[in-house]
């Protein structure tokens, strides 16, 4: 079948099956596609205002200015008048990982204990959620999704949003190790808990990190020994968290710190500077700006959002929230973009929009959704960016993606051309002309 | 103050010997309600910009004369009154302000009188908290107007309070005086949910919300009967005071109300989300002759269009909120196009502080989702909520005589990139982002800590905020 | 029901002997007493007998069977402070958290409504609270049960003998009120106890007239049964007794004026701590003010700042040490950033208006009394200089603590003056009150002498 192949046809052959099931019947297309007269937003080359992107089996094969010579066997999608930009990437959700939010058995973004490294988001990833396919329409195709809960929460994963497992859909099937820094003070006016049981609490906390931190580098440096020569050494016992940290000390696994606060930023950084053998990253950010030089200094990327959330502080600028992002970025910070979100993370890109609005400008929103989140995470050989070699994730347009009223025409995920379709469309296409008297 | 509660006590005061004292002090005391709360009213002229009207198309090179709040002119090179501010809006965009049919903002000690399922007889006209500093934050987002409503713990919840956002002004002043009495009317999982499964009261299904509704109506109409036959012998009775003083029959506030909404007196908003709830209430109402009523959320609102068409029910909603529980798990974000396509009055709310903020971002991706044009789009957030709020005549749209409450924009206000710059509230400016002092707040506590930081997560049903923590139950995830 | 016979005060005194007996008169000699004008009498005398001041002035002729105390020039006379708004003495409740079948309908008590509760039956006078309103010079105080919306009855005491009923004054003096309300029953907001207040009142003045009718023709009316809850807010709807309201922020102000217009009850307003946000509102409605001398701690930087200030000043009185010097000035003038400058000038200004409070009332000519509600006894003195130091005179303090108490309880015909026919309850100080080391040395209460341990 064409690649031309009108909206209605769809809603005909939907109107006829049946629509109660969750599950999008369409099949993605996969094979040689040439996307011709485009206005290609490459990222990391200048934009190419009419050219060519050739795909084949997954791989973007060819990005030219101008007409490409199109060998045998391609579909042509005319882009006349239509953009490509990279498929987003949103650096923080649950999507995958919970469900309906209310519902308790359905979330699984949480594991029992203050410190389970071990435990693996990718594990728990329904490829058949509900809300991937209303995500990946609106043209974000890779998102990280990771475990919260305890001060060491688990691994997160980089995942496509099209796969039958979370094997298939993994970029990078274990992307990052969460942290969760320990809240220092209270949490709003309605945190009842004694000034002093909060700070002990916090300082606790900070202590059992240190421990677990030492314990686990401890392990990791007796079992690099005990590896590189076992001779007349007794094997010691597996401990399955200490174990899981090891690719951090080893340089293998960044270590992703989600913190808001002003101060417990500045005693991350601290505590990340004693930390010489790790890698790290920062994640939500919240009050970034008002530490944006120290954390530039620190050479520390950010994962930065919500944007679109309330401000921190009662006293301060309602725009603090939105200028959050330019100013992190001004100061020298890598800057990507995260929603946490789980049923809309389709909105990243209007978290994107309001973050370029307000400071940061189109394309160094555009990158912050793009090859930044992809440098962060290790990705940037597959992903973030319309380069020869790379990954066919990406969107066609007819304009500016961060525009809610851009329409997001076409999309591919590692070279499958997803069927425009989610549960959103297709109750819209059964209730739009509705049976008017059952 | 309503004029009907006002006539109520008047009536039953006829115990006091200072009954006329006390109605002669009543009206005096109106009176100085009145200038004590008075409104600011501006006089300002906003030149060349292009004028979104909402029900005349857009207009360019155009200025707006206010005078006393009210819109006087609208046409191309006006003249300022003597002493009138002058905006040179040059470039920019004017729109009707933004208006908030669904908002928990500014109220004092509780949103929820959740321990009964049926509270018609609280008001949050009595606990507005003026000093709420997301007012501002709305201002700073183009609102103008909100319905401040109670929480939907409950099937027949408490009344709501519509409220202009005239920052700075004491809670008499906040309120807008023309607004008629609404309600919030609540079904499916929340109240099943706070009642049966918490307080094993019912209603636990929402077999049990239908006759928790039914059963409040009859029992209100049946004291009507009693109340009334009772006012009447006593007003025969106090001409002259002859004779035995009759039994009164004690007036029930609770089912007053209830009768006030029967009677078209107060508008019910009802928080519903399940398309066959939806038809419940519909067919209730119809019973009862209750008309002019909104479904709020209404996510499956659109599964039955024709059916809210044809009982001219109205529907406010989110523009992509779905998911987060199991009776919205089947929704769409096209909701609120499909609806307006069978011509529902439609409109776009908040139901959070957050939200507030961008709902003309909220309205711009009702275009995306289901093809309005931009005017239909942006009518959900002025006419429309207005005319759920029954205050369409005196805002919604800029329209000579119309109350000037106006949002000055960068750019069209459905673009991502579109900034407020300017909001008037009747003519008066209350947010200019030019001169704008980082801290709004308008009281300030010596215990007020400058390291409290809220990392506020996302608030699913702020509705029930404060109820799952006294139920018991987690709500945040470490989001 | 406010006065109290000469022969009942006589009665009740004969039956409050503690350790002595009662002499016929006593009198202080060489004193100076601080009247209720402001004015002090130097080298004066003051006599009084059965409980009441006979005679007070430089020209008294002391009665030969009063047993004289020589003041020595150095004993400064008081009237008797008076707590017009307590709980001290009241026994702690706790709450009530047992499940209640139906949250919406709870019996009175689970939602606070209490109106027919007496203080004089559960008052305990050997609390803690009740020592510590003595040591600070009070000699009486109107007291209420703890509680919610409507914890019951207030009565006033004399701060004297050991129980409740040898130390009763006047019962019933008002109906005490709140807009506090549990979470687990109705009414679990303010809404909700807003709505109360109406329908209460709504209900006791249906079954007023019910009750009336019956009881003037019984034949003729059915039996409307009683209410003993209801029936003890008829004093208050009839307006034979004033609603005592405790509130502080100027929106719970305006919500209780709401209440009185619509509901037609006389108000006492109490607390009142945020009462400079409205003083012309209280002048307007005319709104008797019973004031908390209650108010939120210095912020902690402020109290660092004046500490190292303190230390500095230390420091360079002692110039030898010219290293600790700089250190120490450093550390005063540690560069704080712009915005954190703005926000502590604005809750300085804040703590300043709080500290103010009672000054600007009086300065807008409200004539506040006192109240201890909120107060915690061990910062009354504290309090008072920072009062003072705010620019509080001690005639004003005095006058709240007396005779403006007194006058809004509506007792100023008896008690909270120095003058003759008025009730023996002095405070007698070794220094003028205010005066920094002054201390209380005895309190005379209802003409019976106890010393200060």
């Amino acid at each position: 079948m064409k690649n031309r192949i009108k909206y209605f046809l769809f809603v005909l052959l939907l109107a006829t099956s049946s629509i109660a099931t969750a599950q999008i019947t369409e099949k993605p297309e996969y094979g040689k596609f040439a996307i011709t007269n485009a206005k290609i937003y490459t990222i990391t080359g200048s934009v190419i205002e009419k050219g060519t992107v050739l795909i084949e089996n997954g791989t973007i094969t060819e990005v030219v200015n101008g007409m490409a010579k199109i060998p045998a066997g391609y579909k042509t999608i005319d882009a006349t008048g239509k953009s490509v930009y990279p498929g987003f990437i949103d650096s923080g959700t649950f999507l995958g990982l919970k469900e309906v939010e209310a519902v308790p058995v359905t979330n699984d973004q949480m594991e029992l204990g203050k410190f389970t490294p071990h435990v693996r988001a990718i594990t728990a990833i329904n490829p058949a959620s509900v809300s991937i396919p209303v995500t990946r329409v609106n043209g974000v195709t890779t998102v990280i999704s990771h475990p919260t809960g305890g001060t060491i929460a688990g691994k997160a994963t980089l995942i496509n949003l099209y796969g039958y497992l979370p094997d298939s859909m993994a970029v990078v099937s274990d992307a990052a190790m969460m942290m969760n820094w320990p809240r220092s003070g209270k949490r709003g006016w309605w945190d009842s808990r004694d000034e002093k049981k909060v700070k002990e609490e916090y300082e606790k906390t900070l202590k059992e990190l240190d421990e677990y931190w030492e314990n686990a580098r401890f392990y990791n440096s007796m079992m690099n020994e005990y590896e590189s020569s076992s001779k007349g050494k007794s094997k010691p016992d597996k401990n399955i968290e200490w174990d899981a940290m090891r690719a951090v000390f080893n340089g293998k696994l960044k270590v992703v710190i989600e913190v808001d606060k002003e101060k417990d930023i500045l005693e991350a950084l601290k505590w990340i500077a004693k930390q010489k053998d790790a890698s790290f990253v920062l994640s939500s950010v919240q009050e970034g700006w008002r530490v944006a030089d120290k954390i530039a200094e620190a050479k520390v990327p950010c994962l930065v959002g919500p944007v679109l959330r309330t401000i921190a502080r009662s006293y301060e600028s309602y725009l603090t929230s939105y200028e959050n992002a330019a100013k992190l970025h001004k100061a020298g910070v890598l800057v990507a973009i995260r929603t946490g979100e789980t049923e809309n993370v389709r909105n990243l890109n209007f978290n994107a929009g309001y973050a370029a609005t307000y400071g940061l400008g189109t394309e160094e929103a555009l990158k912050a959704v793009t090859i930044n989140p992809a440098k962060i995470f290790g990705a940037d050989d597959k992903i973030g960016s319309i380069e020869k070699g790379k990954m066919a994730n990406l969107m066609i347009t007819n304009g500016d993606p961060f525009e809610p009223k851009t329409t997001i025409e076409a999309v591919f995920i590692n070279g499958f051309k997803i069927p425009m379709i989610s549960r959103h469309t297709q109750l819209y296409d059964e209730y739009i002309d509705r049976d008017k008297t059952n | 103050m309503n004029l009907t509660r006002k006539d109520e006590l008047m009536n039953f005061k006829m115990k006091t010997k200072q009954t006329a004292l006390f109605i002669g002090f009543l009206f005096v005391f109106g009176m100085m309600v009145n200038v004590a709360s008075a409104q600011k009213k501006g006089s300002v002229l906003i030149k060349n910009a292009t004028v979104i009207t909402i029900t005349n198309g857009d207009m360019e090179g155009t200025d707006i004369l206010v005078k006393d709040g009210i819109i006087a002119e609208i046409g191309k090179n006006l003249k300022a009154p003597k002493g009138a501010e002058v905006v040179d809006a040059t470039g920019k965009f004017v729109m009707p302000g933004i208006i908030d049919a669904h908002s928990h903002l500014a109220i004092t000690n509780g949103v929820n009188e959740w321990t009964n399922p049926v509270t018609a007889e609280v008001s949050m006209e009595d606990v507005i908290d003026p000093n709420d500093v997301g007012m501002y934050a709305a201002l700073a987002g183009g609102v103008t107007s909100i319905h401040v409503m109670h929480g939907s713990a409950n099937v027949i919840g408490g009344q709501g309070e519509t409220i202009k956002l005239r920052y700075g002004a004491d809670q008499e002043g906040l309120k807008f005086s023309e607004a008629p009495r609404t309600i919030k009317f609540a079904l499916g999982e929340n109240p099943t949910r706070v009642h049966g499964q918490g307080f094993n009261v019912q209603p636990r299904s929402r077999m049990g919300v239908e006759q928790i509704v039914r059963q409040t109506f009859d029992a209100a109409i049946d004291y009507k009967a009693k109340r009334d036959a009772y006012m009447e012998e006593f007003a025969k009775w106090n001409k002259r005071k002859k004779g035995d003083q009759p039994n009164p029959v004690a007036k029930n506030i609770r089912y007053d109300v209830i009768n006030d909404i029967i009677a078209g007196k107060v508008l019910v908003h009802c928080h519903s989300y399940r398309a066959d709830e939806i038809g419940m209430l519909m067919r209730v109402f119809k019973d009862y002759g209750v008309e002019n009523y909104t479904f709020q959320h209404v996510l499956e609102g659109f599964k039955v269009a024709p059916e809210l068409a044809k009982h001219k029910a109205h529907a406010s909603t989110f523009s992509d909120w779905w998911a987060y529980k199991f009776e919205v798990y089947y929704a769409s974000a096209y909701n609120a196009a499909i609806m307006n396509k069978y011509g529902v009055v439609t409109s776009i709310n908040s139901d959070s502080e957050e939200l507030i903020r961008h709902l003309n971002h909220e309205a711009a991706k009702v275009v995306k989702y289901g093809g309005v044009t931009d005017n239909e789009a942006l009518m959900m957030i002025t006419l429309n909520p207005a005319k759920q709020l029954g205050i369409d005549k005196y805002v919604g749209s800029i329209e000579k005589g119309k109350q000037a409450d106006l949002g000055i924009w960068s750019a069209h206000p459905l673009s991502i990139y579109a900034i407020c710059e300017q909001t008037f509230v009747d003519g008066t400016s209350y947010f200019n982002k030019a001169n704008d002092p980082a801290d709004m707040r308008l009281v300030i506590s010596p215990e007020d800590d400058y390291e409290l930081v809220v990392s506020a997560g996302r608030n699913n049903d702020s509705c029930m905020e404060g109820v799952f923590e006294v139920l018991g139950e987690q709500t945040h995830s470490h989001e | 029901m406010h006065k109290l016979s000469l022969g009942l005060l006589l009665s009740l005194s004969l039956f409050s002997q503690t350790k002595a007996q009662q002499l016929p008169a006593y009198a202080f000699k060489n004193v100076t007493i601080h009247t209720h004008d402001g004015k002090s009498i130097e080298k004066a005398s003051i006599v009084w007998r059965n409980g009441s001041i006979t005679d007070y002035g430089t020209k008294v002729s002391i009665p030969f069977d009063a047993k004289v105390t020589d003041g020595g020039d150095s004993l400064h006379i008081y009237p008797g402070f008076i707590d017009g708004f307590s709980e001290m003495a009241a026994p702690d409740e706790k709450p009530n958290t047992d499940r209640v079948e139906k949250p919406g309908e709870p019996p009175y008590d689970r939602s606070g409504i209490q109106p027919e509760r007496i203080p004089s039956a559960s008052a305990d006078f050997s609390k803690k609270d009740v020592k510590d309103a003595q040591k600070e010079g009070f000699t009486s105080a109107l007291i209420g049960l703890k509680g919610l919306m409507l914890p019951g009855q207030l009565d006033f005491f004399h701060l004297g003998g050991k129980d409740a009923q040898s130390n009763l004054l006047v019962s019933s003096l008002g109906q005490k009120g709140a807009f506090k309300n549990t979470r687990n029953v109705y009414p679990s907001t303010l809404m909700g106890t807003m709505y109360l207040f109406r329908q209460l009142w709504e209900n006791a003045s249906a079954l007023q007239i019910k009750q009336q009718s019956y009881e003037s023709n019984p034949t003729k009316n059915d039996n409307p049964g009683r209410d003993l809850t209801l029936e003890a807010l008829y004093p208050v709807i009839n307006k034979k007794q004033p609603l005592y309201f405790q509130a502080d922020d100027k929106e719970s102000i305006e919500r209780i004026l709401k209440l009185k217009k619509e509901l037609g009850f006389d108000l006492v307003l109490v607390s009142a701590k945020e009462a400079f946000r409205y003083t012309d509102l209280l002048k307007k409605e005319k709104v008797p003010v019973l004031v908390s001398f209650d108010f939120p701690g210095k912020p902690d930087w402020k109290v660092k700042e004046e500490k190292a200030e303190k230390a500095a000043k230390e420091a360079k009185k002692d110039s030898t040490n010219a290293k600790t010097d700089s250190t120490i000035a450093k550390k005063v003038e540690k560069e704080v950033p712009a915005d954190i400058i703005a926000f502590r000038a604005k809750q300085m200004s804040a703590y300043n208006d709080f500290v103010k409070n009672t000054k600007t009332l009086l300065d807008a000519g409200l004539n506040p009394g006192f109240s201890s509600i909120g107060l915690k006894w061990a910062d009354f003195s504290k309090n008072i200089e920072s009062m003072i130091e705010a620019g509080m005179t001690e005639n004003e303090l005095v006058s709240v603590l007396t005779e403006n108490t007194a006058k809004v309880l509506g007792l100023s015909n008896q008690t909270g003056k120095i003058e003759n026919g008025y009730l023996a309850d002095f405070a007698v100080f070794t220094k003028p009150f205010t005066a920094k080391k002054a201390k209380l040395l005895q309190r005379v209460v209802k003409g019976e002498v106890y010393e200060l341990n």
